[in-house]
């Protein structure tokens, strides 16, 4: 059961902050639901883009701060392109997801998080993503050895492919660039 | 001849060298100048902007802005990707004073990010009169039916990309018809792909790139034309996974733009490195072209 | 003596402007005998009190402070008139919509409306008696546009008696009513009720019809509009042409049908349709091959009452109006541009409800059996699509369409009745039923006729297998929704037609901001344009339905025979006067007024004059602002009374 008013939970608090760091107005939505139609990745949402707005309009925020939707949205903006009523969904998609990661709020879609982790380590490593190097560690996190090892014989005939990593020289600025953003995000 | 600032990115350097060897043979047929970043550095590509509050996904191409603007006017990023994070961290930090400090106290000095931002179809289109690539090419497209893929990132959001009409994108029909090739209508031109899902969440990626195949398919489109590495990677490297995972047997060939246009000048199939594709099967267009 | 009133319209004033405090700084003025604040003034009670204090307190003039001047002069004037006090000698100051419904503030919105009505004040100290004069109306109404909101406007006026003119643009008359099959909420054929009317239309003695016609040109004003009508070359003679249509038949230049929707092929001499009113053909010259250079001559030579004219030329005639309906209807909004992901027109089989119409119509392009346009097969999955262009910001359009549910409801019936095994399926937003029967007739379409009803919009169509793939979404489920249609209508959003904006400007009728022509108030005068005289009737004043038009017809044209039946109208005082005895025969005045009511005069020999002719004169100024030697004043507007009021407002 929804309570009204929201005002008195958390949920009005963060709901604000979503608005404004979003620049949306999530009341404008009247649920058409025209950002879903087209989203390539809703089946494997928990609430699909316009169940997400609505969610956020009864303040049920904290839902949607955990939600699998705001992992796994792709930022393709397909939503945000098609709502007659001209609210980037997604910018509100990518607000609220950034709201839970400083918050800490994200426990679901492990294997998506640990593949951005991975992949943003691996580019503070050597500057550059090393594919290979990615493959290896998340297959070997995720304990799931075989996954697109197919593809290595393929990417293989391309003869630049990189075994070893590439390594850009001035990795040091790099490095304080991820430095940068200790402040404020959390590494998790 | 004009010289550009050449910003190739991790894919074009490893994964698709393909595409970084095919731009680089259509830019010197057409006198095009690329001069490599000196010591670039990733974009951050998607998962910079989705992670730890997502400023990554500005300060990490804002290094390689900087790096081009010390010494170019403009700058030819040919990824989709890396073109969408580079126009984005320009209009961060033109925008947002508080992001363009943080940048300048990493980078020691004060930060050069108004450097023009090209994509790859930009460029061919300001560089390449269609007159001169029709006659290069002899017909050796004719026949032939290209879908152009955008995909999401070349074309949204238009205020930031500020590129092309972001709901019907035209732009690469010019060269593609100047190059002999049909293009029919194909309405699946920017949806996505599935994005970097493919390791993670594969049965997105392999949704999503079913459905755009099969579209192509049905309008009698010979092969897609992409800029975007990333769904080159989904759309040709995932074909037998998707034909694995839904019974398909899907052989669409998926080309980049340059080597579309290459097909066109005359180089082979494999000087383009189409070979390297999953779905390399072009060589008897020209063939079949050239014969007549 | 001044008395002055001031409004507190209950507390639409009084919650923001401290009306006793304003009427307070009112008294201490000079001249000032009687200041008061009252609760409303313009009711009952309130007038009875100003005419109270006007005979008690002997005033000769009068300041209120209330609301806008257009909401209730004449209702102030008519009660200074009732207490013996001529109706000119009143001022009225708007403290509503300039103060208290635009401030928050108290104090600083008392302020403002204490000064506002201090200046009212020191101009009422320069009014004048004037009186009304008044001019004979012409006893003969202007009808534009055939649809059945003019059609019925016509058979309304002319029936009491008064001439009328009723002007279309198009072959027929009969509007877009005349394209639909049947009709909501209780499926009565369009045709069978439209038709009489129209063939009545043609009958009547009262009524000229002119199709084919457009307004060209207006001079004048309410009782005398002088109206330039262009009757348009069809290269056809409409007295001898028989609508024999065999010139349709054999003209071999194929051109597109207009009446059809563009479903289906028309000739470049055609009859509209078989019901059209009047039954004559008429050529279009882009597609006849004669006027592009061919020799052809078919229809003239195969015409059996020898009516094809090639050399017709446009014909332009003047008639005199006391009054106008304007009756122009709407038009559809192009969605193929804004809906790229829709196919942008691109596939045959998604079309406008329009275009559906006539598909079911038994006079349409297919003889009122359902044939998808691609191969012409019999469609068992259809899909509509509701709010195309319409609540939809996207496209700059949030406004309703208001027919669109219904219509919808209504084809989805007439589906299951042309095709029994067939299945309907409605993408809507929200259900908008809200006439007599609407409700209980939309309800039908689901239980009676299975109609699958979907909340939600669709994002994509795309062609697959010789169908077409539509990607919506269910939200009331919360799911993706995949149809395979075998065919896509589109309830596309009502424009205002093509050319109302031009008509518009002529007779001085404002537009809103979705084109559509502006009533005088939303509520009260909803008939009457802006323009004194101009009266609006059906979908060009906004979307409506076909009752709801017919009874804006019926009030439209109650007003034009309440205006033309007294024969005369009242003229306004304030129109502007020159001083002939200063005037030094410049005739600037003649160059700027926008109405000609300036014409030379020679008061002595050998010296001309300005006059002003009081008929014409709407009271502008601008000439009395343009007069060099400044000898043109304005009545109710002098030089004296403006100065007063900026002085007042400097203080
Ligand atoms: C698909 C569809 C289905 C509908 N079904 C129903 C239904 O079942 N029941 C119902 O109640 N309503 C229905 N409606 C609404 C109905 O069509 C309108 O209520 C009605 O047609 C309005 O009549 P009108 O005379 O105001 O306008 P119109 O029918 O548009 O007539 C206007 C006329 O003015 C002419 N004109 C325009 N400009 C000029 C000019 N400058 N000079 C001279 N002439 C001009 C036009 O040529 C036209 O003949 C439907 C509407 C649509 C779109
Ligand atoms: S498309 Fe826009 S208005 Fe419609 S449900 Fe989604 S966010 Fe709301
Ligand atoms: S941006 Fe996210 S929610 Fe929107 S369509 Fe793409 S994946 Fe779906």
């Amino acid at each position: 059961m929804i309570s009204f008013p929201i005002s008195i939970n958390e949920g009005a608090r963060l709901l604000a902050e979503i608005e404004q760091r979003s620049g949306q107005r999530l009341s404008a939505c009247y649920q058409c639901g025209r950002c879903t139609s087209t989203c390539v990745a809703a089946f494997a949402f928990d609430y699909p883009p316009h169940r997400l707005m609505r969610l956020l309009q009864v303040g049920m925020v904290r839902e949607v701060l955990a939600s699998k939707t705001a992992q796994l949205c792709l930022d393709c903006m397909t939503c945000s392109m098609r709502c007659p009523m001209k609210i980037d969904v997604a910018g509100v998609i990518e607000t609220a997801k950034a709201v839970a990661d400083e918050a800490g709020l994200q426990d679901t879609e492990r294997n998506v998080r640990l593949f951005r982790r991975g992949f943003l380590n691996n580019v503070r490593r050597h500057g550059r993503l090393h594919e290979a190097g990615l493959l290896i560690w998340f297959n070997f996190k995720t304990n799931n050895p075989m996954n697109d090892v197919k593809l290595l014989p393929l990417v293989l005939r391309k003869k630049n492919f990189h075994i070893f990593p590439p390594r850009i020289k001035n990795r040091r600025q790099v490095r304080r660039l991820f430095r940068e953003i200790n402040g404020s995000g959390k590494q998790g | 001849m004009s010289v550009y600032s050449y910003f190739p990115g991790c894919s074009l350097s490893s994964g698709a060298m393909e595409f970084d060897k095919s731009f680089r043979l259509v830019a010197a047929a057409f006198d095009i100048g690329l001069d490599e970043l000196t010591d670039w550095n990733c974009c951050g590509a998607s998962p910079a902007p989705h992670h730890w509050g997502g400023d990554l996904g500005i300060l990490l191409p804002a290094r390689n802005l900087h790096i081009a603007g010390s010494s170019h006017d403009s700058m030819v990023a040919p990824c989709a990707g890396c073109f969408n994070r580079l126009k984005y961290a320009q209009h961060e930090l033109a925008h947002n004073g508080e992001l363009r400090r943080r940048t300048e106290r990493v980078l020691r000095e004060p930060v050069h990010y108004q450097t023009e931002v090209l994509n790859l179809v930009q460029l061919l289109n300001r560089e390449i009169d269609p007159g001169d690539l029709a006659g290069r090419s002899q017909g050796r497209l004719a026949g032939i039916a290209l879908g152009t893929y955008y995909g999401c990132v070349l074309v949204r959001p238009p205020e930031i990309v500020r590129y092309d009409d972001p709901n019907n994108p035209v732009k690469m029909e010019p060269l593609l018809k100047a190059a002999g090739a049909t293009i029919p209508h194909f309405p699946f031109k920017t949806e996505c792909c599935g994005s970097y899902m493919g390791l993670a969440r594969k049965e997105i990626v392999l949704q999503a790139s079913r459905r755009i195949i099969e579209v192509t398919l049905e309008c009698g489109i010979d092969a897609l034309v992409t800029v975007c590495p990333l769904c080159h990677q989904n759309l040709d490297l995932r074909q037998q996974q998707i034909n694995d995972a839904f019974g398909t047997d899907y052989h669409l060939p998926v080309l980049y733009l340059t080597q579309a246009i290459g097909l066109a000048l005359g180089f082979s199939p494999a000087e383009l490195g189409i070979e390297a594709h999953l779905n390399a099967d072009v060589g008897h267009w020209t063939l079949r072209n050239d014969d007549q | 003596m001044i008395g002055v009133f001031i409004c507190q319209c209950g507390t639409n004033i009084s919650a923001t402007v401290d009306t006793g405090k304003v009427a307070q700084a009112a008294a201490a003025m000079r001249g000032v005998a009687d200041a008061e604040s009252i609760q409303y003034a313009c009711s009952d009670p309130g007038q009875a009190a100003i005419a109270a204090a006007i005979r008690h307190k002997r005033l000769d003039r009068v300041v209120i402070g209330a609301c806008s001047p257009r909401m209730h002069e004449a209702t102030f004037r008519r009660a200074l008139d009732r207490a013996g006090l001529n109706p000119f000698m009143l001022e009225m100051v708007n403290i509503r919509e300039h103060c208290s419904w635009i401030h928050s503030d108290v104090d600083q919105a008392t302020e403002k409306a204490a000064g506002l009505v201090r200046k009212g004040i020191a101009r009422v100290r320069h009014h004048l008696p004037l009186s009304a004069g008044k001019t004979a109306a012409v006893r003969r109404a202007l009808v534009v546009g055939g649809g059945i909101a003019g059609i019925q406007a016509a058979l309304d006026i002319a029936a009491a008696g008064i001439p009328v003119t009723l002007v279309e643009k198009s072959p027929t008359i009969g509007g877009n009513m005349a394209r639909l099959d049947k009709t909501f909420p209780t499926l009565d054929c369009s045709s069978c009720i439209l038709t009489p009317l129209m063939v009545e239309v043609k009958q009547h003695e009262n009524i000229e019809l002119m199709v084919n016609s457009e307004v060209d040109d207006v001079h004048g004003h309410v009782g005398n509009f002088e109206v330039d009508i262009r009757r348009k070359a069809t290269c056809v003679d409409e007295k001898k042409c028989s609508g024999c249509m065999i010139c349709q038949e054999k003209c071999p230049a194929k051109a597109p049908d207009d009446f059809n929707a563009g479903m289906g092929q028309s000739k470049a001499i055609s009859v509209a349709s078989p019901q059209a009113v009047p039954l004559v053909a008429s050529l279009r010259k882009e597609h006849c091959r004669r006027f592009s250079g061919g020799k052809c001559r078919v229809c003239q030579k195969l015409c059996p009452a020898g009516a094809v004219d090639y050399g017709q030329q446009d014909e332009v005639v003047r008639q005199s109006f006391g009054a106008v309906v304007a009756a122009t209807g709407y038009g559809f909004y192009d969605w193929t541009g804004a809906y790229p992901t829709y196919g942008m027109g691109l596939y045959p089989d998604v079309i406008t409800s329009l275009q559906y119409e006539r598909l079911l119509s038994a006079s349409g392009p297919t003889g009122g059996h359902i044939r998808r346009p691609s191969d012409g097969a019999e469609p068992r999955q259809v899909v509509f699509i509701s709010c195309i262009g319409s609540r939809d910001e996207s496209v700059g359009r949030p406004q309703c369409c208001s027919v669109g549910c219904m219509y919808i409801a209504k084809q989805a019936i007439l589906t299951k009745e042309h095709i029994p095994d067939s299945q309907s399926y409605i993408f809507y937003i929200d259900m908008r039923a809200g006439g007599k029967n609407y409700e209980e007739f939309a309800r039908r379409a689901q239980t009676r006729y299975g109609t699958l009803y979907i909340r939600g919009r669709v994002g994509k169509i795309f062609p697959r297998w010789g169908k077409l793939v539509v990607m919506g979404t269910d939200t009331l489920v919360g799911d993706q929704v995949e149809i395979e249609a075998d065919l896509v209508v589109l309830a596309t959003g009502l424009t205002a037609s093509d050319g109302a904006g031009g008509l518009a400007r002529k007779f001085n009728i404002s537009c809103d901001e979705n084109g559509f022509m502006a009533e005088g108030h939303p509520k009260l005068k909803p008939v009457e344009a802006e323009a004194a005289g101009v009266f609006l009737a059906g979908a060009c004043q906004g979307p409506k339905d076909i009752p709801a038009t017919v009874a804006q017809a019926g009030a439209a044209a109650a007003k034009v025979i309440g205006l033309l039946s007294r024969g005369e109208l009242e003229t306004s005082p304030m129109v502007a006067a020159v001083s002939q005895s200063k005037c030094s025969g410049c005739f600037k005045c003649r160059d700027v007024c926008p109405f000609g009511a300036i014409e030379d005069e020679r008061p002595a020999a050998g010296r001309t004059a300005a006059r002003v002719l009081a008929s014409l004169c709407r009271g502008c100024g601008i000439c009395s602002a343009a007069c060099p030697p400044g000898v043109i004043s304005l009545s109710g507007y002098t030089d004296k009374q403006l100065l007063a009021e900026v002085v007042a407002a400097l203080r």
